[in-house]
């Protein structure tokens, strides 16, 4: 009897798992292709070089052509020392009236003009053109990015233009990567087609944007002004 | 059971008790000065000690009552602590958070009980539910310290990464800032990539054993300065005077081994900045009901080299 | 309880010193809780809000639900270093479950479990740990203390893995994956009570039950009292042993899915040095690390000093140093008051014996 009434409880006790198990595999599951899945997650994750695909064209270059102005304006406003050095509050003006200030205290300029090559570096990868900005006789060195890279680091654009903000982002390494690719973009457009040795002692007109960080720092050093280029061309003497 | 009994009834003597007691008293609590909390991951870390004496003091300037925490980078216990926070009818929240995803849960309950949270240093992945997040640009300090430490090696060469702990967001976010860097240059190449655990000793020892796998490196970019100085120990000790060691954070050790011609380069955090920006945002908040600033406001690190490290104390400017 | 009718105390009408004494002893857990709550009553305006009261249980449900396991453990006269990394992997084996699935690359297919189902096989897994450490000690006679060590290391290591450190976040599921709704176990109520307190409730009935009316309880209780004497008397000891340590996993488990769900995110590190808090409270709460002697309602009161202590320093303000201080001074003086029991109860049992003695 008992051992009848052992062999009836562990039957039954099968029998419910085995209930349990058959309902939940049908209602405790949903499946789906591993395709729709992968095509989701890649439709859903972030990718810099498409984000600034779809505006560079349309947005940043209009944006910069249309805001910038006079680099030698901004040269000449600035009180820079004879060791090529200035003190943030002095800036902070100039900076208002014709650049941008961030939240993090970094004056951006979208400027615009013409010079002289006078020289070349391309030692390293960070290359070189030092330009003789027409109307200012200074202490600043004005050099353009000539490639094949520029720091990642350098956000100007992408901080000048002010419709890309971090807010849009999810989070830094994004809003940074964007800064990035951006750079790349100028290589790619701007540096690439150009051999920069050959500028050496021509007129040139360019278009571009450059940071000036003030944040956290005692004396700002103007020695050198660093610019990236969205529009470069050589003037036609004459 | 009997003394059971006893016992459960003293204590709910006790309770009533004091509840009426406690009920009397609350009245005065919301006449007094307005309380904000400040929440870091632990003040043994100068850096995150610095970071809630100078929120703490600020808004204890701006008139407030301070209640200073920490969270070890736990977020249960972060929960737990704003869950507490919000029962004592804290006005505001001054954080730095314990994971960007994991905290949002925390900040939303604080929002939805009308409490602002004023993120600082470490971002969350979510916008809107705090009223400010005030970030310590991470991956832009990774990106200018790998810049300077490429210039450094030559463009070319043998390095080894030390990353942070593997739990921690920031140590991700420097490591990628690292690579999206360096990987650009085909003649840079990681021989080792190992964490230590933002700490000294751990660093000292696994340099000494990736030295004996890999005599042949020139660089090391560590993904913080205590893990640098433990590094460039180790490599002192083996007498490798000529590897470039980087570290990231700006502390007070970094500098001062910066400024002996050891480590040679930093990147600074703007704690000081950081701090005092929170408590007078979460002051015009409590005020006035706006910050009048964008939520999410970058805020960006300084390279520290030989040229400038004497320049820097406490991680600000000397004054 | 257990150890009064043991020791055979004689009942006198009148109460004596002795009785005073040992009472105050014995509810050593609820003296502390008492003084706990009415020091921090008058030094805290609205700590005992009944919003607040809730908020400090629904944080101690976390400490006594892994506490209610530690108490198996600990009475059958074991230790459970694993359960706060268990915690961890449970919380990151929920989180992957609802953000990726399970993958099978063979068939071409990832299966989404329902929520339901996700806490099963969480449950299961946690479990599953516990089972490993029971077997680790009871097939290759590891000391308990070293074969969960082992298993702290590996369990926070593979949580690690899981997602290579990082956070699962935003664990909301999706409609269509018919895997919503986790968020609810943390942040749901019944009654205008968190499940989580339910929770802690149901797991203390229970567990109540089991070690008071159920053969398995009372073989836990005679495993820790005399390991060589239950064996001798019939009690299956490497079954009874096991058994113990999944109960652990188990609760682990459950304590890793209310915070991945409080948090709407599961982190690896969850649960870093859960262990030795919840060890805290079942100390705190009268039951002896040699096994043995204790219990669950014990255990309850022990994990709500230590919640209530930890809120109540966080609201007043205390420094994590100084908290930290607090809590080991607490936990410190509740042994030694425990050591002291023992004494006096002998000397009592000594006392009567004799008193027998000289009457007979």
């Amino acid at each position: 009897m008992a051992r009848a009434g052992r062999m009836k409880k562990r039957v039954l006790g099968t029998s419910v798992l085995v209930l349990i198990i058959a309902l939940s595999a049908r209602f405790g599951f949903t499946v789906v292709p591993i395709e729709q899945v992968t095509e989701q997650r890649l439709a859903e994750a972030f990718d810099a070089a498409t984000f600034v695909d779809e505006m560079w064209e349309s947005r940043i270059l209009p944006a910069i052509d249309e805001a910038a102005v006079d680099l030698s304006l901004v040269l000449n406003e600035w009180a820079v020392g004879s060791d090529g050095f200035a003190v943030t509050d002095d800036l902070i003006e100039t900076a208002q009236r014709y650049g941008v200030i961030t939240t993090g205290q970094a004056h951006i300029y979208l400027v615009t003009a013409t010079g002289t090559v006078t020289a070349v570096n391309t030692e390293t990868s960070l290359g070189t053109i030092t330009v003789d900005i027409d109307g200012y006789q200074g202490p600043v060195s004005v050099v353009l990015f000539a490639g094949p890279r520029i720091p990642s680091d350098d956000s100007s654009i992408r901080d000048g233009v002010q419709f890309i903000q971090f807010g849009d982002f999810r989070d830094q390494t994004e809003y940074g990567r964007v800064a990035g690719e951006i750079n790349r973009r100028v290589v790619r457009d701007v540096l690439e087609p150009i051999s920069a040795p050959d500028l050496l002692g021509q007129r040139i007109r360019f278009t571009g944007s450059f940071t000036v960080r003030t944040f956290n720092l005692v004396r700002i050093d103007l020695n050198q002004i660093r610019v990236i280029a969205t529009r470069l061309s050589v003037e036609s003497d004459g | 059971m009997k003394q059971r009994f006893r016992a459960l009834m003293v204590v709910v003597m006790v309770l009533a008790a004091a509840t009426a007691f406690a009920g009397g008293q609350q009245q005065s609590a919301t006449d007094g000065p307005k309380t904000i909390g400040v929440i870091v991951p632990a003040v043994e870390n100068p850096f995150f000690g610095a970071m809630q004496e100078i929120a703490g003091d600020k808004a204890e300037e701006l008139g407030y009552r301070t209640i200073r925490l920490v969270h070890n980078d736990d977020a249960t216990t972060q929960m737990q602590q704003f869950e507490s926070l919000i029962s004592q009818g804290v006005a505001a929240i001054i954080l730095d958070n314990a994971g960007a995803d994991a905290t949002v849960a925390a900040v939303r309950r604080a929002r939805d009980a009308g409490v602002g949270v004023f993120l600082v240093d470490r971002e969350i992945t979510q916008e809107g539910i705090a009223q400010a997040q005030i970030v310590s640009n991470n991956y832009q300090g990774a990106t200018i310290l790998a810049e300077y430490f490429v210039q450094l090696m030559g463009e070319r060469g043998n390095y080894v990464e030390l990353t942070g702990r593997d739990t921690d967001t920031n140590a991700h976010v420097r490591s990628r800032g690292y690579h999206d860097v360096i990987d650009q240059f085909a003649q840079m190449r990681m021989v080792a990539q190992q964490t230590a655990n933002w700490s000294q000793t751990e660093a000292f020892r696994v340099m000494e054993t990736i030295l004996q796998q890999h005599p042949d490196i020139q660089g090391v970019i560590a993904g913080n300065d205590t893990m640098a100085l433990g590094a460039q120990a180790a490599l002192l000790a083996a007498g490798r005077r000529d590897v470039i060691v980087v570290g990231f954070d700006g502390s007070d050790d970094a500098i001062q081994s910066i400024l002996r011609g050891e480590l040679k380069a930093t990147a600074l955090q703007p704690v000081a900045e950081m701090a005092i920006q929170a408590a007078m945002q979460a002051d015009r908040w409590i005020r006035t009901g706006s910050t009048d600033m964008p939520e999410k406001q970058s805020i960006d690190m300084v390279l520290i080299t030989p040229a400038n490290a004497d320049q820097f104390e406490r991680f600000a400017p000397k004054r | 309880m257990r150890f009064g009718k043991l020791t055979g105390v004689p009942r006198t009408g009148s109460i004596t010193k002795n009785d005073v004494l040992q009472f105050l002893m014995k509810g050593r857990a609820f003296v502390a809780l008492i003084l706990v709550f009415a020091v921090f009553t008058l030094l805290a305006p609205g700590f005992l809000s009944v919003a607040n009261l809730i908020i400090i249980s629904k944080h101690v449900a976390i400490i006594a639900i892994l506490a209610i396991g530690m108490t198996f453990v600990i009475l059958s006269g074991g230790i459970d270093l694993s359960v706060g990394s268990i915690v961890g992997l449970s919380a990151m084996i929920a989180g992957g479950l609802i953000n990726e699935g399970i993958e099978f690359s063979r068939l071409g297919v990832i299966v989404y479990p329902s929520i339901w189902m996700v806490i099963a096989i969480t449950l299961l897994a946690g479990t599953v740990m516990g089972l490993i450490n029971g077997l680790t000690i009871t097939r290759f006679n590891v000391y308990p203390f070293i074969a969960t060590l082992g298993m702290l290391y590996v369990a926070r290591g593979l949580a690690g893995l899981r997602n290579n450190g990082r956070t699962f976040a935003n664990l909301v599921g999706r409609p269509e994956l018919n895997n919503t709704g986790f968020e609810q176990l943390g942040a749901g109520t019944l009654l205008g009570i968190p499940y989580s307190i339910w929770i802690m409730a149901l797991f203390a009935i229970v567990a109540y039950f089991v070690t008071m009316r159920l053969p398995f309880g009372r073989h836990v209780y005679a495993l820790g009292g005399n390991r060589r004497a239950s064996q001798l008397s019939g009690v299956r000891v490497a079954r009874t042993e096991t058994l113990v340590y999944m109960v652990s996993g188990f609760c682990s488990a459950m304590v890793g899915l209310i915070i991945a769900s409080q948090l709407v995110a599961a982190h690896p590190a969850t649960g870093v040095t859960d262990e030795l808090t919840a060890i805290a409270a079942v100390v705190l709460g009268g039951t002896s690390l040699m096994g043995g002697r204790g219990g669950v309602a014990g255990t309850i009161i022990g994990a709500f000093v230590i919640g209530t202590l930890v809120d109540g320093l966080v609201v007043m303000g205390f420094s994590s140093f100084l908290q930290n201080i607090i809590k080991g001074l607490v936990i410190v003086a509740a042994v030694i008051i425990d050591q002291a029991q023992i004494r006096m109860q002998e000397r009592i049992a000594l006392q009567s014996q004799e008193a027998r003695a000289a009457r007979a």
